[in-house]
């Protein structure tokens, strides 16, 4: 039996009916099949710049910035033996031979797309198993099937990992997960929430509806690692997933639609408040001596969603006319703003997702910056305070940017981006966890 | 579903029966003055006026968007499709009775423009847009009401004054002293762009407004015009959002038909 | 507050030397840069240096491509409950060797329990312990925190000329047990706190017995916070093997070490994540609340907690503000302009005096009412509508805090330490803050710079959270508080929101009585009970800071 009455439609990322009354706990991270699969890709998939490693081993160029090592240099032709690196590859990470390991050669032999088995993460408690076991397994048959010695084997060290363990992370190096190292969490639970924007956009491909819904999928569950979805906080949550990351009843879309020709960020404001009226999920409360209409609702957590999907919208809204993701913080603060003043109702996620605006604003446009959205994740000071409800936004704002910035999606994300968009399941998330909602929706 | 009418913002004062007003939309802004195109285009600086204007990306249609079903249905602004480098006006609005506020410049603004990328801050409020979206949008910026010549400054740096006294012509401080009061003419006019290098030629922007009129038409409380003590539905407005963000904080489940 | 009464008329009187009510003046005639003293130190000092090291330096004539400071009035500064005046740049941390010498008297600091350590002697070592042992340990202790060897036979040592200020005092809730503690060791409870605030303390503390170790300035300076306990436990393990003749390598040894690096040490401050990664005792990791028992002003004036208070937030805006905000976090120049607001022209005295007259006449004085939300609307409405609407009463005040982040921390922090005053709640301090600044927001239509605002909208939400990363009462949060995390001119003030929730309580502490009582040492270089005044006579070159090296440096 659901613990929830919550039944919700499911629409694709154009609008079309999916599928109707399905429990909203069918798109649940402890439920939803989908999700489960792309939270564990996240771990499992692994880039691999070979073409970086090629460069890195002939220059000597290893282990950050502008680190030459003099004197040392090998000159191995992996590119050009891709497809043995990557048989002798996979060879070493399988733990059974007809395990879940993949290694895809991509780009003509200059990227490698590696799936770890699961067993090796089963065997740990710790994330970093894909990128550790991936650079370590490289390093093996580099060493092994280009008959490195004993002397050379640190420089290939340096080309796969980078500086580290002198550093914390692989700095330099040429092995990438979409997981940073745990040092680099700002919080307990925050892994998920330590992807940058840029990522999200090129995996899925710009698409940004589904780059909205890869990043809220991310943002949500990693809300339930944190401790925050559970108990009185765990429908929150998962209706915010669902109506604003998986276009559940087709409101993003629809408020979208309804404003694609002339509409402004205010016109999306007041769609929302439309929609949320009539469907029932916010009343009048009272009118005050000048004729405002203050309103109320029985269910807070069902507005918080109704309006987070229209924040969504409006950041569809504002980004996709201007084609350009810098007005994404300012999208945040005066969409609820004006939510707020025209009805008596608190904004997405009760005023942080203002506060998360007020800062990325700041951040993304003054002195004390720290770079365009393309940069931005939840796993920082000026972004963690909304649980969820911001940077799926951010992302979608990405995708519809038109190359408005000099520092873009593609020279932020370098191959991880683009090598991921190579996995189904991780590109076009909104297609799979409706499907796997819908194979489960009986049984939650 | 219960009849639904925008109402923009809450209050019983004056003032926020202005703000009401400017926030809306369907409120056309009372036009004052023209400023030709050509002065404004030299008064932001971002190029000379007749230039045309640069691009920081091809063209959407060359360009060849990505398959995105958002993209395929929000149509671009014209300084988006013809790949117009993003560009600002900036302002600065003294506290002493200026028809607008930061803040409200962001609200009206997102409500009133398509496509615009407004910062506030405590004196100044950077709208940024695509470089021909921008110069429609500060057309209406400058030649309408809300543009007091002596107490609202185009400033794109130092843009400080909005807390300091008047001079004495009434003007707000400005420390480059972009603009200046011509007492033959008993006009406003910009000798330097918004940061501060000299025009070629002067640009009159008009009278300042009288003070009674400025304090007729403010979306500014102050104790000795509109207090805003005096707007008690307003205050308990706030005090409402206030409770409701801080209960919700607390569970949400319990905020229940407040 | 009556007309006659309002405690910042006389400083905006001597700022602008015209009518405070005045809405009109003359701009740009005052000579630019040339009309401030200071200034024309700064360009004659400049010129001197720059022909010595040939490299360019300061020159005020290349601001703004000609068009130097001092287009307006060049405003002095009264520091608040003192009768100095100062110019701005007398405050900036740099020029102010009280602002620095707090920091470092704060950095130093490490509490060490003893307990532990003799447990360990007599249990394991079978060694005894009596008041004689204790006062003989200390004695070799002060020998060789500063630096000094006690069990090698052929060690360097440090120049006691250098490291003068760096030492070792005990204190203990035991009155037995205090009396038979060298003088020279103790910080005496009972002489050094009201009595009251004695008695709760010492019921706190108990039969325990705590170390405060000092570690010298010139360290505080060259290393980092993280230093302090490694240095203190070194130098406490080799002066027990000293003073109690024990083995040097045994096992029991490492129990010692254990116990002073780690289980009985209390670090001022914890070490801060990655993105703004710092040691321990680091300002970051400061809680709010131990920085308002850091702050002694308590022991003076008990019985006026919004003047404690006062003083307290004039330590955070130097240390949160000035130090972490403006310097570790920011780099650049830093934020003086922003944190002097809440320590100058008695301006935020006005508004919290206004706050307390009001609570105390309505509610019949402090902690008298449980939070509810009448009460925090009530309060925290009336005492914000006072400072704006004063504002907007003298142009000369609004000229002052001429920026908004100034006025919304100043306003906020009246209406925040006016809730707890009426309270005795912290929380519900802040969540009266929060209110404050939506409140701001909506009458003036604008509030601070561009990225103020983000924990104050977070903030009525976050401030009665449970939930994992945004419930914490709020004397246990700091600058390492996510919402808190990145932006200036707000700790300074809810370090006194914490202060005035307690001092209206009468409590002797807010946070932790160990930290309480070992700032309550005559022998700190910074003066603790009087910090503005302290900061005011680091601003008139008055104050002499330790750490200086003129031993060993030509003589200059």
């Amino acid at each position: 039996m659901p613990k929830y009455p919550d039944k919700v439609n499911l629409y694709d990322d154009r609008g079309k009916l999916f599928e109707t009354n399905v429990p909203v706990e069918a798109l649940s991270p402890l439920k939803n099949t989908a999700i489960q699969k792309i939270i564990a890709y996240v771990k499992q998939c692994v880039a691999v710049n070979l073409e970086g490693v090629e460069k890195a081993l002939a220059t000597g160029e290893v282990g950050g910035k502008w680190c030459i090592i003099r004197g040392r240099s090998l000159k191995l032709d992996l590119v050009k033996n891709a497809g043995s690196v990557a048989d002798s590859l996979k060879k070493c990470l399988q733990v059974d031979p007809d395990d879940d390991t993949e290694v895809k050669v991509l780009k003509g032999g200059k990227h490698l797309l590696v799936k770890v088995p699961a067993k090796r993460l089963n065997a740990g408690v710790e994330y970093t198993t894909g990128a550790t076991a991936v650079a370590a397994a490289l390093c093996c048959t580099i060493i092994e099937n280009f008959n490195v010695n004993i002397w050379d084997a640190d420089l290939v060290h340096a080309a796969v990992w980078g500086r580290y363990p002198q550093t914390m992370e692989m700095l330099g190096g040429n092995v990438s997960s979409l997981l940073a190292v745990p040092q680099q969490n700002e919080g307990m639970g925050y892994a998920l929430r330590n992807i940058p924007c840029a990522h999200i956009a090129l995996i899925a491909k710009k698409n940004a509806m589904n780059a909205a819904a890869l990043s809220s999928i991310l943002e949500q569950t990693a809300m339930f690692e944190m401790g925050d979805a559970i108990g009185s906080f765990e429908r929150f949550h998962l209706l915010g997933l669902a109506y604003q990351g998986l276009n559940a009843d087709n409101i993003v879309y629809d408020l979208v639609k309804e404003n694609a020709k002339t509409g402004t960020l205010g016109d999306v404001v007041i769609s929302t408040v439309k929609r949320a009226l009539s469907d029932g999920v916010i009343k009048p409360l009272k009118k005050t001596p000048s004729g405002y209409t203050l309103y109320t609702t029985s269910d807070l957590n069902k507005w918080n969603a109704y309006a987070a999907a229209g924040l969504l919208a409006g950041t569809m809204i504002t980004c996709g006319a201007a084609r350009s993701m810098q007005h994404a913080p300012s999208v945040f603060i005066y969409f609820n703003d004006l939510l707020e003043r025209e009805t008596g109702l608190p904004g997405v996620d009760f005023g942080r997702v203002t506060g998360t605006g007020v800062e990325m604003s700041f951040f993304s446009h003054s002195i004390y910056g720290g770079g365009n959205p393309a940069v931005f994740h939840g796993n920082h000071i000026v972004t963690r305070h909304s649980k969820g409800f911001t940077i799926p936004c951010v992302a979608a704002a990405v995708a519809l940017d038109a190359g408005t910035t000099i520092y873009t999606p593609e020279r932020i994300s370098g191959v991880v981006g683009e090598v991921l968009s190579e996995v189904p399941e991780l590109r076009e998330s909104l297609r799979y966890v409706n499907e796997a909602a819908v194979s489960i929706k009986g049984g939650v | 579903m219960v009849e639904y009418k925008p109402q923009y913002y809450p209050g019983g004062s004056n003032v926020a029966a202005n703000r009401r007003k400017y926030i809306d939309p369907n409120y056309k802004l009372r036009k004052l003055r023209t400023i030709s195109d050509d002065d404004l285009v030299r008064l932001m600086g971002h190029r000379v006026p007749g230039e045309a204007y640069k691009s920081v990306h091809p063209p959407l249609e060359e360009l060849g968007e990505p398959t995105c079903p958002i993209r395929e249905i929000v149509e671009p602004t014209p300084g988006a499709k013809a790949g117009d480098r993003i560009r600002y006006i900036q302002f600065t609005d003294s506290v002493y009775f200026a028809p607008l506020t930061p803040y409200m410049r962001a609200w009206m603004g997102h409500m009133r423009y398509r496509g615009v990328d407004i910062g506030v801050l405590s004196g100044r409020v950077p709208l940024e847009a695509r470089e021909r979206d921008l110069e429609k949008v500060a057309k209406e910026l400058v030649e309408t009401e809300i543009f007091d010549p002596a107490r609202v400054g185009i400033r794109g740096a130092t843009v400080h004054g909005h807390a300091l006294r008047l001079d004495e012509n009434g003007l707000m401080f400005d420390a480059l002293r972009r603009f200046q009061y011509d007492k033959n003419k008993g006009e406003v006019v910009y000798v330097k762009d918004q940061v501060g290098v000299p025009l070629d030629r002067p640009i009159y922007v008009g009278k300042p407004t009288p003070e009674e009129e400025l304090r007729k038409i403010t979306s500014q409380f102050r104790v000795d015009g509109e207090a805003f003590r005096n707007d008690k539905e307003l205050i308990e407005f706030v005090q409402r959002i206030h409770m409701l963000r801080t209960e919700a904080g607390f569970d949400p489940n319990k905020v229940k038909d407040l | 507050m009556s007309e006659e009464k309002k405690m910042f008329l006389e400083a905006l009187r001597r700022k602008f030397k015209e009518s405070p009510e005045e809405k009109q003046t003359k701009f740009y005639i005052y000579d630019g840069w040339k009309q401030s003293k200071r200034k024309r130190e700064f360009v004659e000092a400049a010129q001197k240096i720059a022909k010595e090291r040939t490299v360019p330096f300061y020159n005020p004539d290349l601001h703004l491509g000609g068009i130097p400071l001092g287009q307006r009035v060049l405003m002095p500064y009264r520091l608040s409950g003192t009768d100095i005046y100062c110019e701005g740049d007398d405050l900036h941390f740099i020029n102010n060797a009280a602002m620095q010498q707090m920091w470092h008297d704060i950095r130093r600091t490490v509490i060490v329990g003893l307990d532990a350590a003799h447990t360990v002697l007599q249990k394991r070592l079978g060694k005894e312990v009596t008041p004689e042992t204790v006062n003989h340990y200390l004695e070799v202790l002060n020998h060789a925190l500063p630096g000094a060897a006690v069990v090698q036979e052929h060690m360097v040592e440090t120049h006691p000329g250098l490291v003068s200020d760096s030492y070792v005092k005990v204190f203990t809730g035991d009155d037995e047990l205090a009396d038979e503690i060298d003088d020279r060791f103790l910080i005496d409870i009972n002489k050094e706190f009201p009595a009251e605030h004695a008695a709760q303390l010492k019921a706190a503390i108990g039969k325990r017995i705590y170390q405060v170790c000092r570690m010298p300035t010139l360290v505080a300076m060259t290393c980092d916070g993280g230093t302090m306990s490694r240095w203190a436990a070194m130098q406490i393990s080799m002066s027990m093997i000293n003073a109690y003749k024990l083995m040097a390598g045994e096992a029991a040894v490492g129990e010692f070490a254990f116990a002073a690096k780690h289980a009985e040490v209390i670090e001022m401050g914890t070490l801060m994540p990655w993105r703004r990664a710092r040691g321990p005792n680091e300002p970051g990791g400061i809680p709010l609340g131990y920085m308002a028992d850091i702050c002694q002003a308590s022991r003076v004036k008990p019985e006026d907690p919004v003047w404690v208070a006062l003083e307290a937030i004039s330590m955070a805006a130097v240390l949160y503000d000035q130090f972490w905000f403006g310097s570790y976090m920011s780099g650049g120049v830093g934020f003086t302009q922003y944190a002097t607001c809440t320590y100058t022209d008695n301006i935020l005295d006005d508004f919290c005096y206004y706050g307390a007259e009001y609570v105390k006449k309505k509610y019949g004085g402090f902690a008298k009412v449980k939070p509810s939300w009448d009460v925090i609307n009530d309060v925290a409405t009336e005492v914000t509508l006072y400072g704006l609407e004063q504002y907007e009463r003298y142009p000369a005040l609004m000229e002052t805090h001429f920026g908004g982040s100034q006025r919304a921390a100043v306003v906020a922090a009246g209406a925040g330490v006016s809730v707890s005053l009426v309270t005795g709640h912290s929380t519900a301090g802040i969540n009266g803050w929060y209110l404050s600044q939506l409140l701001h927001k909506e009458e003036m239509g604008r509030l601070g710079f561009y990225g103020y605002d983000c924990q104050d909208q977070c903030g009525s939400a976050n401030s009665f959270s449970w939930r994992s990363d945004e419930g914490l009462p709020f004397n246990l949060r700091g600058v390492n508080y996510p919402n808190y995390a990145l932006n200036v001119g707000h700790q300074s003030a809810y370090c006194g929101i914490v202060s005035a929730a307690h001092g209206g309580r009468g409590d002797a502490w807010t946070t932790n009585p160990l930290i309480k009582v070992a700032f309550a040492d005559k022998d700190l270089k910074f003066d603790f009970t009087h910090p503005r005044l302290c900061f005011g006579k680091g601003a008139l070159r008055e104050f002499m800071p330790a750490g200086e090296r003129d031993l060993i440096i030509p003589s200059h």
